[in-house]
């Protein structure tokens, strides 16, 4: 066949992303999804990790550090997982912008590692094939070698070393194997020969594509980088990102697809055609089968897990392990964690003397910040459930189960789980809708995710059904208690899907990207790998959700607290609490919406309730406690609930509380986002800055239009009706 | 005996352009099967992230599950693809 080897474009020498003398060795670990990257990464740089963004991206910079033998220090960059240097995905994008040192803020690797799983050598060589021909010193970790075995392939790294022009290593990151011969190949990687395109193209197509090259090139790109960006230029629409402002660029590609296809080739599908061509030969001379595998234990589980029957059956029972695991095995924990606060409390308070630091310290912070991390222990066992069936490959399954019933309401499978997840917490939810591609379902999956009820919405339902459901049987089986329980969540999940499929005809119209995914095989999940992964995002929410919620109870304190009044002669504890309330500004604020929540049933006090909890709906719960003067009042507290049910309208003398208004306000709770830390998050995810602010508005404005119209129906709907 | 009959209906109505232009649809396929892509009708940006997985012009595909969704062997990968997206690439069977 007539064919040139893609030669260098004449080009002005680009700066080679020479090693910092001096400075630590920078490497980006690159490799598809499920090659064990991740776990390689932990194996090499333990527990020195930081965990960030890149710049204006919602894509994890995740960076660690290890010192090699000769005690040089190594900062690693753990890269998304991704299947090519297509630049069609953020993934993608930050990926090959890294790699060829155009991330800003991210300095251009001194070595690359391509992590390769060497049960699936001939679909990870395409990566690693683009990645060599960007002519930065590479490393391939040739990985999962046990499994490879135990599947009957036999994989020779020296000969793959002389194939592909680079130094080959064989590891088993899950137990630590090759560690030590990978570091010594990444310390020495800079001093050998650059890698470089290994494979020939049409010389036809080659010189289509010389203009490409020669733009590229003259853009600062490295000749192997022009030369592997214009191939991949042929096929894809993304002259943007890192290749943004080249003058004449997509023209020049335009005109290459031209003459490609006036050669006779097809410009779309050539890279992938002539890249797993050469793979082909590759494999064929590094791979040896060394014993026939019948039916694998992935075909064997999978017999079982993707059965039109069984399949759906194992799923539900699974999902109804993970929610019995969030509610019932962490009861225990929290009853702990709100232990260790209340003790905390009495500490402080018999150190503090009473007095606005006692208050500030004692019913502020610690009861403010104990709050919020009794929800810690539901948090750490959700995301192990999601960590594990992430880790073993069941996920891929569940994404793939689910898709059919979340296409129906214009999702992907894979916003299922983000939504499972916010049964715990919004916060965690939302961080996981990362792994949603197109970024349209991606938003409508944010936008309807705080309306799945969380666990802060729990002692708001379990004190108003507590104290105005009677726990009546229905059908001799069933309780009116739990039975209203249920249906709340179940109006929240039901609400959450419309509201989905609302915004996926209207404002994110779209239809959901198909079904693409990779099934990777079962495997056992490393303990570490496991701790890590909850670990990261225990602290994420810690730190996001314990900052903010930090500084409201401080401010909620401080609204409660002040201005300060003298109480009448003669009023207990309780009145003189009570009055204290009603003259503070947060008491103010609740006689001010009184009229904007008469409507709805509700008095001036619950409107202090309201008031408190825009931030933090679990707040209204104690800030009923407070204006009631039951002391340190949750949602299992006897008196509160007497107190509730014997309140009385001062006007009317009816009782200020009917079931009526009781469902009411749980039904407003449902929908309402009353959650900052949610805010501050939905900010986050949606682009930051004021494109966040708008999302995250919008989100706030819907929910509570939908709540207070709910709440509305029910309460005027309800008395027309003749409800009480 | 309906869902023997839809069944069939349904392999007809796939296989049926299948004469004209010498191949069928890859959702047409039975478990089993091997088959080598003929064509991409699918959105541009699906096809090219489906060339990247291997799953391009030319290239060899078994069918490892075609009962619930589409369930594939590409380059040693395990694939699982919806089910109109499976309709939307044209193939040519090469036994099982």
């Amino acid at each position: 066949m007539d064919a040139v080897k893609a030669g260098p474009v004449p080009a002005p020498a680009a700066p080679p992303p020479a090693h910092r003398g001096g400075g630590a060795l920078h490497v980006a670990l690159i490799g598809n999804p499920n090659t064990g990257k991740s776990t390689l990464f932990n194996a090499l740089t333990g527990m020195r990790q930081r965990v960030g963004n890149y710049s204006g991206v919602t894509v994890e910079r995740v960076e660690g550090r290890y010192r090699d033998a000769a005690g040089n220090p190594v900062v690693v960059l753990d890269l998304p997982g991704t299947y090519s240097l297509s630049a069609a995905s953020p993934d993608e994008e930050i990926a090959l912008g890294v790699l060829l040192g155009r991330a800003p803020g991210v300095p251009a690797p001194d070595v690359v590692v391509v992590v390769v799983d060497a049960q699936n050598l001939e679909r990870n060589l395409f990566l690693a094939s683009q990645v060599l021909e960007l002519g930065v010193p590479t490393v391939i970790a040739l990985n999962q070698v046990d499994a490879a075995r135990a599947a009957g392939l036999q994989v020779d790294p020296i000969e793959l070393t002389l194939e592909l022009g680079a130094p080959v290593v064989a590891t088993v990151a899950t137990r630590g194997e090759g560690l030590d011969v990978l570091k010594h190949a990444v310390a020495q990687a800079p001093s050998l020969p650059r890698p470089e395109r290994l494979f020939s193209l049409p010389a036809d197509a080659a010189r289509a594509l010389h203009p490409v090259e020669a733009l590229l090139a003259a853009s600062g790109l490295a000749a192997g980088a022009a030369a592997m960006e214009s191939l991949r230029l042929l096929a894809v629409d993304h002259t943007d990102g890192h290749l943004a402002g080249i003058p004449g660029l997509a023209a020049a590609v335009a005109q290459a697809r031209a003459d490609v296809t006036g050669a006779g080739h097809a410009p779309r599908s050539l890279e992938a055609e002539v890249r797993y061509g050469w793979i082909a030969d590759v494999v064929e001379r590094t791979v040896t089968r060394v014993a026939e595998v019948g039916r694998t234990l992935t075909d064997r589980i999978d017999a079982v897990a993707l059965h039109r029957v069984w399949g759906p059956l194992l799923f539900v029972a699974l999902m109804g392990l993970v929610f019995q695991s969030i509610f019932t095995w962490a009861q225990p924990l929290m009853d702990a964690v709100e232990g260790l606060f209340n003790a905390l409390g009495g500490a402080v308070g018999a150190v503090v003397p009473p007095g606005d630091l006692h208050g500030l310290l004692v019913d502020g912070v610690i009861a403010g910040v104990g709050s919020v991390l009794v929800f810690l222990p539901q948090i750490v066992i959700l995301f192990l459930f999601i960590g594990f069936l992430e880790d073993t490959g069941y996920m891929a399954r569940a994404a793939f189960i689910m898709d059919r019933f979340m296409r129906s309401v214009g999702l992907h499978g894979r916003s299922f789980i983000p939504l499972l997840s916010g049964y715990a917490c919004a916060v965690p939810g939302i961080l996981s809708t990362r792994t949603i591609e197109s970024p349209k379902d991606r938003l409508a999956t944010i936008m309807v995710l705080p309306l799945m009820s969380c666990s802060a919405r729990i002692p708001i339902y379990t004190l108003l059904i507590g104290a105005f459901v009677p726990p009546v049987a229905l059908a001799g089986v069933f309780n009116l208690q739990g039975v209203t329980l249920l249906a709340m969540y179940l109006l929240g999940t039901l609400s959450a899907l419309g509201m989905a499929a609302v915004f996926k005809r209207t404002l994110l119209r779209g239809q959901a990207r198909p079904m693409i995914m990779e099934l990777p095989p079962y495997r056992i999940p490393s303990v570490k790998g496991l701790a890590l992964s909850v670990w990261h995002r225990a602290r994420l929410f810690l730190k996001k959700a314990g900052t903010v919620i930090l500084s409201l109870s401080i401010v909620l304190w401080g609204l409660a607290t002040y201005p300060k009044t003298s109480p009448t002669p003669g009023a207990t504890a309780d009145q003189a609490q009570e009055q204290q309330l009603a003259h503070s500004v947060l008491g103010r604020m609740g006689h001010a919406i009184e009229p904007a929540v008469r409507p709805l049933g509700y008095d001036w006090k619950i409107g202090v309730g309201i008031v408190a909890s825009f931030a933090a709906r679990e707040v209204f719960v104690s800030t009923m406690g407070t204006i009631y003067g039951v002391g340190a009042a949750d949602e299992q507290s006897g008196s509160l609930r007497q107190e509730l049910q014997h309140e009385r309208n001062p006007a009317t003398g009816r009782p200020a509380y009917t079931p009526l208004i009781a469902v009411g306000l749980m039904v407003f709770y449902v929908f309402a986002m009353m959650c900052m830390s949610t805010g501050a998050v939905t900010i986050r995810e949606t682009g930051g800055g004021w494109k966040g602010v708008r999302w995250a508005a919008f989100q706030f404005g819907y929910m509570l239009a939908l709540a207070y119209v709910s709440a509305f129906l029910v309460y005027q709907g309800g008395r027309l009706l003749g409800f009480t | 005996m309906l869902k023997r009959l839809l069944g069939r209906t349904k392999k007809a109505e796939a296989l049926a352009p299948a004469r004209r232009c010498g191949g069928c649809t890859l959702a047409a396929c039975a478990t089993g099967c091997q088959a080598a892509v003929l064509l991409m009708e699918c959105d541009g940006e699906e096809a090219q992230r489906l060339r990247q997985l291997g799953l391009y012009e030319g290239a060899c595909v078994k069918v490892v599950d075609s009962r619930n969704g589409m369930l594939l062997e590409v380059k040693g990968a395990r694939l699982a693809l919806g089910a109109a997206l499976a309709r939307s690439i044209r193939v040519l069977p090469m036994g099982s």
